[in-house]
């Protein structure tokens, strides 16, 4: 259903863009953040190359997919200041993280630090490579809300203690893992800080930046991480299933697809010079590639609304405000340091509710009364204690969109502290 | 689109083109390679896709979950297994990865495989070989071969392995065996070798790539102990549909490939814990509305009279069309005495030559096949003799062999007379 405006028109950010989406009528999308969605044009494009691919899969596959597959990554590449060589296409962020943590050639008494708020999928990950290689893993434990300096610091003195053990830069420290948005709390980290800290020690990066593309801007070029994974599907528009994996060039020889390919290599053999990263990466197993070659639509549609920097400003405010509002009407706060950096398009405010021995059942709760009977659904989480909820903020929302979210957050928040109390009394 | 009685079953042959998307000036020879589907099974997807976007939320959260398991349990009733024994993944390399990947492996250990394993495939136990210092043993069978002789082949190698240890199995941890390899497209008497490595305490991973859909399966008849098969390819559903199956006596030693959240290490014997379909269940925020085709794809299959029905039409077509086509090219097919290798897919011998310079054959086939004569069929060379295969659906009859045949005769034609030029 497009809007009868003169399609020159530059489009105004708020309700008028939910005609844009797919999104039922009566859902108020709070929850971007968590599976991501796309706009109809984008839809009309992933149809279009399927339609495209049946027609004629053998053209499709062996030779016609490859150019669009590569002109994709160009794109990518462009807005995120690297190379499109660098880049790989995968399913997922997980798929990404899996990838290079099993890949690299960890022996036992290796470390990997990690903070304990990276995604849980990803600290399994990291315990799945502790179990079968002997790697120690050495986690960081932050209180949110912290400031930058707080946290690079907390980050600095691990190091250094590692490096005081056993003599060594770094210690034996060989990686860490960091996010570059947080999910739970959906919080900011200052990930190009850390990078250079880590590089200065001569410990691998691998950022985990499901959080990223589409949210915040990225220069790759000037982080120069040393492996970073974003999700198109999440902040991108672009239709769930494609994300992209950066690897450094120093590093490809080391990094193989978590599913091995036809053209796999060791590359382990330091005389070995060739590069077989691109081709391994190129097909994981039959799979529609479809959903990569969405970043074209979504990033067309996303020129429309003005464009990466337009798009931010009214989301981070949104984002702001939103929050603001949300813990006036909660009567409590937003998690927010100082410095005001952890606010990106995701904002994290504390719920009215005293957490508890058996409250394990609160986010089943706000599930089933947010998302299926009030059709309003922002996930409530514990941290350290605590009970917050994170809202997501996005171009086809406004204001009201939060207040909304908020009174069934109050009314939820009511209902499990009256069971609190009558539970007390029993 | 013709006029007809909707009870009246469908006639296999080209009236079925219809019910798909191909071109109409294509003549799809090759879906073996990546399987299509018809157009009742893009729609169940398209509207699983919209569903899923109206709220996303009630989807990934709840609805999804169910929807998934009944397309498991269908799955399950087709090939004999339950629906708790069965994981979705993308593909079949998928599947195999996260097996291969999984199994502990211990200083000495071996594992068995053909060298007519898919490309991807011997890959993947390269790469065990490369980070685990597994030892790979490479049987290297000879097509046309008999069954008999290519379970002879595998069993001597055993008793070798276990000649050189003295111990059963020979330190051999699994083999590595197709139920239908790829290049040749032959069939695989997989169940007889599963019990033979059972009887050698050796683990079976059978990549079944081929099988559902073009062959009859009974997992719990034939036991394997790990066993992937494509929807995608002979099934008829959307692509980035699999299934991996393992028996719960195995479920503790796989996890997959892309681990999540659910993940647990279960090397301590007394943990009886069971999180396979937990850890299985999730690889990663992604697309399922492929996995959920099935239930379109299966009503499809039945409209047309069922597997049974739609085995006979295919495998009889591939073996009169794999005769017609050998006929025009005065070859043969491989086919071996007891006449067990073919399927739905059918290996006809190449009238041309190989030799050092012939490379770029397959870029040649394609080129021909694909864009001129709008008829693509696979070239492969196995054992230095070339071959094509051809795939027979049921959107397929003789001429479309017949009119294969001829393409592929000109191709030939014009390959032998450069080798000739060549030579001067």
């Amino acid at each position: 259903m497009a809007p009868s405006s003169n399609h020159h028109a530059k489009k105004q950010f708020g309700h008028s863009l939910r005609a844009d989406f797919l999104i039922a009528d009566d859902y108020t999308l709070m929850n971007h953040g968590s599976y991501g969605t796309y706009p109809a044009v984008v839809r009309t494009a992933l149809r279009q190359y399927q339609d495209r691919a049946e027609n004629c899969i053998d053209t499709w596959f062996r030779r016609d997919m490859y150019t669009e597959v590569q002109k994709a990554k160009e794109k990518l590449a462009t807005l995120i200041h690297c190379h499109a060589d660098d880049l790989a296409f995968i399913a997922n962020a997980s798929t990404g993280i899996n990838s290079v943590a099993r890949s690299l050639p960890f022996q036992s008494g290796d470390k990997i630090l990690q903070l304990s708020t990276i995604f849980a999928a990803t600290g399994a990950t990291m315990r799945f490579v502790r179990d079968t290689r002997g790697v120690e893993l050495i986690i960081l434990d932050p209180t949110y809300p912290i400031s930058d300096d707080d946290l690079v610091a907390m980050i600095e003195e691990a190091i250094l203690k590692e490096e005081t053990k056993v003599g060594v830069t770094g210690g034996k420290i060989k990686m860490a893992v960091l996010d570059t948005i947080s999910s739970t709390p959906g919080v900011r980290v200052p990930f190009e800080r850390i990078i250079k800290l880590l590089r200065k020690h001569n410990i691998l990066s691998l950022v985990d930046g499901a959080h990223g593309i589409g949210q915040i801007p990225l220069n790759l070029h000037e982080t120069d991480p040393d492996f970073f994974i974003s999700n198109c599907h999440k902040w991108l528009y672009t239709v769930r299933g494609s994300s992209i994996l950066y690897v450094a060039k120093r590093n490809q020889r080391y990094i193989h697809p978590a599913i091995t390919s036809e053209y796999y290599k060791d590359h382990s053999d330091l005389s070995d010079m060739s590069e077989t990263f691109h081709k391994e990466f190129s097909w994981q197993g039959t799979q529609d590639f479809s959903g990569f070659l969405t970043t074209f639509a979504a990033l067309e549609y996303r020129e429309s609304l003005g464009g990466e920097e337009k798009i931010q400003e009214y989301c981070g405010n949104l984002a702001r405000r939103g929050g603001e509002l949300v813990a006036k009407i909660l009567g409590t706060e937003v998690m927010e340091n100082e410095e005001k950096t952890l606010t990106a398009m995701m904002v994290n405010v504390r719920l009215p509710l005293v957490a508890h021995e058996n409250d394990g059942y609160y986010m089943e709760r706000f599930l089933e009364e947010g998302a299926f009977k009030r059709k309003c659904f922002a996930p409530g989480y514990k941290y350290k204690g605590t009970w917050y909820t994170r809202l997501s903020a996005q171009v086809y929302m406004e204001e009201s969109d939060f207040e909304k979210a908020a009174h069934v957050l109050k009314d939820i928040c009511e209902q499990l502290e009256q069971e609190r109390l009558e539970g007390q009394k029993k | 689109m013709q006029l007809f009685d909707i009870n009246a079953k469908k006639q296999f042959g080209k009236s079925l083109r219809n019910d798909f998307i191909m071109a109409d000036d294509y003549t799809p020879m090759n879906h073996g390679s990546y399987g299509t589907y018809p157009i009742q099974v893009q729609k169940a997807l398209r509207d699983y896709q919209d569903l899923a976007e109206r709220s996303i939320d009630t989807w990934i959260k709840r609805d999804m979950y169910p929807e998934i398991y009944r397309a498991k349990e269908k799955l399950g009733q087709l090939i004999s297994c339950d629906a708790d024994e069965l994981a979705f993944v993308v593909n079949t390399s998928t599947g195999i990865n996260a097996v291969a990947r999984s199994l502990r492996f211990e200083e000495g250990d071996k594992v068995i495989l053909l060298s007519t394993i898919y490309d991807a495939m011997g890959r993947t136990l390269q790469y065990l070989k490369d980070t685990r210092n597994v030892e790979l043993i490479k049987l290297d069978p000879v097509y046309p071969i008999s069954d008999d002789d290519l379970v002879a082949m595998i069993e001597d190698a055993i008793l070798k392995e276990e000649a050189k240890t003295g111990v059963t199995g020979g330190k051999i941890k699994f083999a590595l065996i197709d139920a239908i390899t790829s290049v040749p497209g032959a069939i695989v008497p997989y169940e007889r070798i599963i019990k033979l490595l059972r009887d050698h305490n050796i683990l079976s991973l059978i990549d079944g790539a081929h099988a559902i859909g073009q062959i009859a399966l009974n997992l719990r008849e034939a036991d394997p102990d790990f066993f992937v098969t494509n929807c995608h390819k002979w099934l008829f559903t959307v692509r980035g549909s699999a299934i991996l199956y393992v028996p719960k006596r195995n479920q503790h030693l796989v996890h997959p490939a892309t681990i999540s959240a659910a993940y647990k290490d279960h090397s301590d014997v007394n943990d009886t814990s069971n999180t396979f379909q937990a850890e299985f269940s999730w690889h990663g925020t992604q697309d399922f509305s492929p996995y959920l085709t099935v239930f379109a794809a299966l009503e499809y299959r039945e409209s047309l009279g069922g597997e049974e029905k739609i085995r006979e039409y295919c495998w009889g077509l591939a073996r009169r069309g794999g005769a017609l086509v050998a006929k025009i090219l005065g070859t043969d097919v491989l086919e071996n005495e007891e006449k067990s290798l073919t399927a739905q897919m059918v290996n006809v011998r190449l009238p041309i030559v190989a030799h050092d310079g012939d490379g770029y054959y397959l870029d040649r086939f394609i080129d021909e096949g694909v864009y001129k004569h709008k008829c693509f069929v696979p070239p492969f060379k196995h054992h230095g003799v070339w071959y094509t295969r051809l795939s027979a659906q049921v959107y397929l009859d003789e001429s479309d062999f017949e009119k294969t045949g001829y393409a592929l005769k000109e191709i030939c034609a014009q390959l032998e007379k450069e080798r000739l030029e060549g030579k001067k």
